[in-house]
Formats: structure tokens, C-alpha cells, sequence
């Protein structure tokens, strides 16, 4: 689905000094996959976010939607299609004045006609949950609605692959698993293949693979299980691992016979229950 | 310190979100506290704030600053004299000087205090919030989101309130970020303010840096004091649509299973002691 | 205590004038507003004010929310008036005082011109007050499309003004969290002299621009993403219809067009 060959990219400030923002990215997305990308503030992770529709284009190194190089101008609209994206600021990404005629917009650029575009609309809005809210103006949706909105406008177009930069961040615990449910319904129900950026752990645990980024570079990929496993190294990398991982990672370290990278709270407790129980037997 | 009696709001407008109230909401900050204040969007958190600070005056009750009734003042807000003071979630609503010292000494100035003393009241900030001698000529929109954040705090702190007062201080960090933030807050509480009062949605950051928590619940505090105790009524807490952090949960679950455990384990550091003395002890 | 400003207000309600089509609306008043201006005799007002009224009852708007909108150009309208009265010239007059004289050419004049400003914007707060901020776009758009023949950039028009009606309140939400935040830091605009008031602005304007630039930022980038090239090969999802109202309004206004049209001539060539 998505490819990237040895990407860097340089930001350039006004004085024309550079500084390195991803370096020499290698990176593999299969289509149908559900995949987090974890890093600190300015590890670059919106940055490669934002190569995945060509928004940038890679100094060094290349970028692939379906084969297709992203530096290929003529092949723009086919990649904006095929790869849509879903920012953080909910405000700042809803054009019209009405719920309907946002999620129409990217149909209308695309030239839809007139019938079919309001049968994809109408659909768009349902998978989302939010076709009651069909005339309502945006302004006094929720944070949580916004995004559903911002979504609905991104599946209209019948996207094989959804960015998520950041989609929950500016948003209340509600909203946020509304986001998230939302998101993981396109994947598992519609097969959309789903990139969303976080540093919410309790997101990224829920997605089948987990890429850690710092300084420009990947410095973990792997399962959920087998990243969060590795608790100093993504803490030293300025994330959090989940409280019972955590947990589970000091007993290990004092000793006690216990499986790594526990994520839920359920199999920890089930764990630890097995393990109270042999000691009393 | 502060005393909220009997305190109730209403909303003329239909602002976005509904007429949110407060109904009745009483609260007693003393010296040496650190409040959290948690529940959802449009639950009353910010407007409880605005009350607390003398930005608005309630429809009825009353707010004590160390004895004396602000409400009867003819400016709630000039009545406190900056010795409580609020800052909001956003640091991008506040910053519009050309250099951060500048920016920062400008609720001194308001406040009527001479050159020299705004200078000085502004480097003291800054080091209060670390930020170092370097940041004091850059332009307050060329940082960093935490940086800018650290600058509003400074921006509140040099007018040398009694009581500091936070909207949401991490939303937006990262982990890391986050934590350095707390951990700056509790220097600040033991040293520079008397008590402080943060709203957050986390409530694993309740349950690691405050010592009293109030949970908020569409305009009525539903309940309050210590932190324990507040997170032991988890029905109450679910009920508000918030729940516990993770490793209360998994302690819940353990004494579902038969075994023994207090309530009281709020962080994963007590959850392993009391799981690992109940295996090797 | 901005969000008490609303631009364009919209009464929602069902009446005929509501259901009306936007660009027949906007044409009517394009007429109605020629019809106003030509008007010189008795006659032609009365007609106008009787058109006006008919317009108003069949709005079905509260007459007290017309008066409201007419609250902003008063001032003007008496000051106009008081204008003509005194500065009218004309020869039969009533008193003078000073260099200042009163006639009755100049209180007539007065008079009609009192009565046009009231008219024109009687007749423009009923187009806002009977068709949504959206709907309004919509037909503005439609009506500007030929135009495209001639270069006239009627998408990108249309587009900018339906941005800017969606951001409107956002950003009156925003100044309203940025004037608190600066309260907070003792920031008062509130009282003292005007100096003291303008310095107080600084504080607000800088944070609100700096977030407006944020903010069009973000959705230029947003509109790229969603494939966004500008209007053309660009489909509709509105549809605008005539109905048979429409039709009505239309014949109603050409014929009230044609009477002030002959009317004029004739009474000119009397």
C-alpha cells in the first residue's frame, strides 16, 4: 500500500540552516493494516505523516502509494485520493458551513456528479454515526463530532488509506474513544488501511503494529506486545508504556516468573491471579 | 485560602455546548494543597475556574479569598489583586509580545509595578518554570508548544500569585513533556505558591500529582477530598462517565477474584509493592 | 460578550418570502433597490413603501427585528437629514438663521432622502433575515457563474465568503478565551480613557491574527489533502430550483420595474 525507500527530509529555517527531520526511513505498510506511530514532540512523525499523500515530498529517497512515486505530479490527484488524511486541530479542517456539504467537498473537487454524490454523503455520514447531525453547522458540534465529520469527508472519497495525525489530541476522554472506535470500525469493518499518529498509549495498544520514531529515525517496530515489552527503552524515548506493563515490567525485574509485555487488564489480572493462587496452593 | 459557598452559574447566551451551569458548588482550598479538578467537556470545570479567579461573578454564593468576599467587590478580579491567578489551557491565546521577558512581564505592568521589578519578577518566573537565560530575547512564537506553555505559566507566576490555577496544563504534551511539567508544578506549590489547582482529564495525572481531587458532573461537583477516597467510589466515577487509572482497575479485579488488596492503590509503584509483599512476603 | 454580535442575521421561521428561491430574491432587490432610487414623485414612493410593507407582512418578521437592524444607520439617517435640511440651497424659505437657511426644497429633499436610506435598508436586512448565511452563498454563486465567461473569479468569490461565514464563530469564540486570558493577566479594556482602551486592544488583536494565520494555514493544507484545485471540473452538491413562487416574485418585480421605468419617462417628458 504504502512504501517508503531510504526518505530524508531537511527543514530549512530562514537562515537557510538545515536540520534533519526524518533520516533514512525504510518502511513497509501492507494494505488492510492497522498501524500507530509513536514518538515525541518533534521526533518527526508529523513530517513523515505528511510524505504519505505528498503533501511533502522527500528530499532524499522516495515515497510509494500503490507503486505509484509521490514526486509524480501527474499522479497527484490519484494519490490525494487514495491516501486521505485526518489532522489534529478538528476546526481547522471543516470548510462549509454545513455538516453535509463538508464531507461533500472533496466529492465536488472530484467532480462527482450530482446523484451519486449525495448517495456517497449520505453513506459517509452513517458509517460515522453522524447523519442525524446531516444539517447541523459545525461550530456547534463536540471535538468529537468534528473529527467524526473530518472522517465521513475522508471515506466519501472512498480512500484506501487513512492518516490520522494526532486526531485525538485536542479532545476530551469522550470524544477521544468516540474518535477511536470510530477509527477502528473503518479498518476492521470497511478495511481501510489506518495510520494514526498518537502518543496515547492506550491508542497505540490497540493497533496490530507499533512504529517508534526519535530523531528522524525508526528505532522500534514491531507488535504492540513486543514494543511495549521493552519499558526503559521507550520510556527513555520520552513515551509511556501502559500502567500495567509497567507493572508487570517491575515484577519481572524483582524476580517474579511473569510474561512481558502484558498490555490489558484483564490477562495482567488473569496473570497475577494464577500466579497468587500456585503460592498459596 | 479559597472558599467557594454555595456557588451557582448561568449562562445568558446559547453559547456552544448549552447554558452549562453551576449549581450549587461548594469547595474549600486551604494552604499547601494540590487540587485536581476532573470531569467532561461542558461538565462546569471552566467555569469554575473563571469564578475562582474573579473573571465572572456568580449568580449567587459566595468566593473567599483568605476570609474576604470577593463577590461583594465592585471588580471581583481587581479585588484579588493577582494573588490568584489563572492560567488558560492554550498559550497561544495569551503570547503577542516581541520577546518572551516582555511577554511575561506584562501582568506586572498591568498590575502597576515599575520597570526594574517587572524584569526582575520575570527572570524569577522563568527560572521557577526553566526556562534559561537564553529564551529571553527569542520571540514567544518561535518556540516550542511546551516552551510556550512554560512562558504562559511564567507569564501568571510573575504576578506573584498566592494561588496558581491551571486549565488543562498538559494537553497537548508529550509523556515526557508532561511529566516535567508536574514535576515543575509540585516544585512550584512546595516553594512559590501556597496551593495550586489544576482541571486535567487524566486521571492517571490526578492520581500521581494532586492530593485532593472534586469530580464535576454536568455543573454539579458530584464529589470531593482526598484522592483516595474519591477514587475508592469508582461506581460514582463511572456513573460520570470517568473511570480510575488502570492499575486501581486491575486491583479491582483481583479482589473480584477472591484475593485481598486495598483500595487505596492509586500508582503502579503501590501496585507492585502490595502484589509483590502478597507473593514473596 | 462578543458572541452577542451576529452578522447577517437569519429569522428562522416558514413564510413565502423565506421559501423563495435566493437569486430571485437577490434580484428583487436589486429592483426594488432601482425602484427606490428613480423614485422622485409622491406616487413612486408610495408605491415603494406599499411594495416594502407587502415584502414585511409576507416575511412574516416581527416589525421590532427590522427596527433593530436599522439601529447601526440612524445616526446616519438623521444626520443626512439634518444636512439637507440646513445645506439644501432652494429659494422659498421657511426661516434662516445665520448662514444657515431653511427651505421647503431642502426639507423636501430631507425628507425623500431620510425615506430612501430607511427603504434600502429595510428591503436589505429583509434578504438576510428571511435567507440563510448558506443558501445566501449558494445563490450569490450561481448568479456569478456567468460572469466565469468574462474572467471573474465567482468560484473563488462564492468559496471565500462561505470560509469566512464558517469561521466566524470560531474566531468569535476564540477572541472571547483570548479577552479572558488577558484579563487574567490584569489586561483592561473595560475602563479608562480611549488611549487606554487601544493599548488594551493590542493584546487581544496580535493572539487573535496570529491564530487566524494558524488557522488558514491548516485548511489550505486540509483543502489540498481533499483534492482541492480550484473551481474547475468542480461538481455541486447544491442544486438551486426555481418553483413556482419564484415565477410570481419575478413577474411581480418586472412589472414594478416597467411602471417605474414608463412612470419616469412620462413624468420626464411632461
Amino acid at each position: 500500500m504504502l512504501r517508503c525507500e531510504n526518505v530524508t527530509f531537511v527543514y530549512k529555517n530562514e537562515e537557510g540552516e538545515g536540520r534533519k527531520v526524518l533520516d533514512n526511513i525504510n518502511l513497509n505498510i501492507e494494505k488492510g493494516s492497522f498501524v500507530a506511530i509513536l514518538g515525541r514532540n518533534g521526533s518527526g512523525k508529523s513530517t513523515l505523516a505528511k510524505h504519505f499523500n505528498a503533501v511533502l515530498i522527500p528530499d532524499e529517497g522516495k515515497v510509494y502509494v500503490n507503486e505509484t512515486p509521490t514526486d509524480d505530479e501527474k499522479k497527484l490527484s490519484d494519490i490525494r485520493k487514495s491516501v486521505g488524511m485526518v489532522f489534529q486541530n478538528p476546526d481547522n479542517q471543516i470548510v462549509a458551513t454545513t455538516v453535509c456539504e463538508d464531507v461533500a467537498f472533496g466529492l465536488e473537487n472530484l467532480g462527482v456528479p450530482f446523484d451519486e454524490m449525495h448517495k456517497r454523503v449520505d453513506d459517509a455520514l452513517r458509517a460515522v454515526g453522524m447523519y442525524e447531525y446531516k444539517n447541523a453547522q459545525p461550530h456547534l458540534l463536540s471535538g468529537g463530532q468534528k473529527q467524526r465529520v473530518a472522517i465521513a469527508g475522508v471515506i466519501a472519497m472512498e480512500s484506501e488509506c487513512i492518516v490520522f495525525d494526532e486526531p485525538t489530541a485536542m479532545l476530551d476522554p469522550k470524544g477521544r474513544k468516540e474518535v477511536m472506535e470510530t477509527i477502528k470500525k473503518l479498518n476492521s469493518e470497511m478495511g481501510i488501511t489506518v495510520i494514526i499518529i498518537t502518543h496515547f498509549m492506550e491508542e497505540a495498544a490497540k493497533c496490530d503494529r507499533v512504529i517508534v520514531l526519535d530523531k528522524g529515525k525508526i528505532v522500534n517496530d514491531g507488535t504492540p506486545e513486543e514494543v511495549f515489552s521493552k519499558v526503559d527503552e521507550i520510556t527513555s524515548r520520552g513515551l509511556d508504556v501502559p500502567q500495567v506493563t509497567r507493572l508487570v515490567n517491575l515484577l519481572k525485574k524483582n524476580g517474579v516468573g511473569i510474561k512481558g509485555g502484558m498490555l490489558r487488564t484483564k490477562e495482567c489480572a488473569d496473570a497475577i491471579d494464577a500466579l497468587l493462587r500456585e503460592r498459596q496452593n | 485560602m479559597i472558599e467557594l459557598e454555595n456557588i451557582s452559574y448561568t449562562y445568558k447566551d446559547n453559547s456552544p455546548g448549552g447554558n452549562v451551569a453551576l449549581d450549587d458548588v461548594s469547595l474549600k482550598v486551604k494552604e499547601g494543597e494540590m487540587w485536581g479538578i476532573i470531569g467532561h467537556t461542558g461538565s462546569g470545570k471552566s467555569t469554575l475556574l473563571e469564578i475562582m479567579s474573579g473573571l465572572l461573578r456568580p449568580n449567587s454564593g459566595r468566593v473567599l479569598f483568605k476570609g474576604e468576599d470577593i463577590t461583594e467587590a465592585k471588580s471581583p478580579i481587581s479585588a484579588l489583586k493577582g494573588k490568584v491567578g489563572l492560567v488558560f489551557q492554550y498559550p497561544e491565546h495569551q503570547l503577542f509580545e516581541e520577546s518572551v521577558i516582555k511577554d511575561i512581564s506584562f501582568g506586572p505592568k498591568n498590575m502597576g509595578c515599575t520597570e526594574d521589578e517587572c524584569i526582575r519578577r520575570a527572570r524569577e518566573a522563568m527560572r521557577l518554570v526553566g526556562l534559561g537565560e537564553e529564551f529571553e530575547n527569542l520571540s514567544p512564537f518561535e518556540i516550542s508548544g511546551g516552551e510556550k506553555r512554560r512562558v504562559a505559566i511564567a507569564g501568571i507566576l510573575a504576578m506573584e500569585p498566592e494561588v496558581l490555577i491551571l486549565d488543562e496544563p498538559a494537553a497537548g504534551l508529550d509523556p515526557e513533556g508532561r511529566d516535567k511539567l508536574f514535576d515543575m508544578l509540585v516544585k512550584i506549590k512546595g516553594t512559590f505558591c501556597k496551593s495550586i489547582i489544576f482541571v486535567s482529564h487524566s486521571m492517571d495525572d490526578v492520581a500521581l500529582y494532586a492530593d485532593k481531587v472534586m469530580v464535576m458532573n454536568k455543573g454539579k461537583c458530584i464529589t470531593s477530598g482526598g484522592v483516595r477516597e474519591v477514587f475508592g467510589e469508582r461506581e460514582l466515577l463511572l456513573e460520570a462517565g470517568l473511570d480510575v487509572p488502570q492499575v486501581a482497575r486491575l486491583i479491582a479485579q483481583l479482589n473480584e477474584k477472591g484475593h485481598s488488596f486495598t483500595d487505596a492503590v492509586l500508582t503502579v509503584e503501590e501496585a507492585f509493592r502490595a502484589i509483590y509483599d502478597k507473593l514473596k512476603g | 460578550m462578543l458572541r452577542d454580535i451576529t452578522i447577517g442575521q437569519y429569522y428562522n421561521t416558514k413564510s413565502f418570502i423565506h421559501s423563495l428561491d435566493p437569486r430571485c430574491k437577490i434580484i428583487s432587490l436589486a429592483v426594488m433597490m432601482v425602484v427606490i432610487f428613480m423614485a422622485s414623485s409622491l406616487a413612486e414612493y408610495a408605491v415603494a413603501i406599499t411594495v416594502t410593507c407587502l415584502i414585511i407582512i409576507l416575511s412574516k418578521v416581527e416589525l421590532s427585528y427590522i427596527l433593530k437592524g436599522m439601529k447601526p444607520v440612524w445616526l446616519l439617517v438623521v444626520f443626512t437629514a439634518l444636512i439637507n435640511v440646513f445645506m439644501g440651497g432652494g429659494e422659498r424659505v421657511i426661516f434662516s438663521f445665520f448662514v444657515l437657511k431653511v427651505t421647503e426644497e431642502s426639507v423636501y429633499l430631507a425628507v425623500s432622502m431620510m425615506l430612501r436610506v430607511i427603504l434600502l435598508v429595510t428591503v436589505s436586512t429583509l434578504l438576510t433575515l428571511t435567507t440563510s448565511p448558506t443558501v445566501l452563498t449558494t445563490g450569490i454563486e450561481k448568479l456569478l457563474k456567468p460572469l466565469e465567461k468574462v474572467k471573474f473569479p465567482s468560484h473563488e468569490v462564492a468559496m471565500m465568503m462561505s470560509i469566512a461565514l464558517r469561521f466566524i464563530p470560531t474566531l468569535t469564540e476564540e477572541a472571547d478565551k483570548i479577552i479572558k486570558a488577558q484579563a487574567a493577566r490584569g489586561n483592561d479594556i473595560e475602563s479608562g480613557g480611549m488611549t487606554k482602551k487601544i493599548k488594551g486592544m493590542i493584546p487581544l488583536f496580535v493572539p487573535l491574527f496570529v491564530s487566524a494565520f494558524r488557522r488558514a494555514d491548516d485548511l489550505a493544507m486540509a483543502m489540498e489533502c481533499r483534492n482541492y484545485t480550484g473551481g474547475v471540473n468542480r461538481t455541486s452538491y447544491k442544486r438551486l430550483e426555481y418553483k413556482k413562487g419564484d415565477w410570481i416574485a419575478y413577474i411581480f418585480m418586472g412589472a414594478l420595474l416597467a411602471f417605474t421605468v414608463i412612470y419616469h419617462t412620462v413624468g420626464f417628458l411632461l
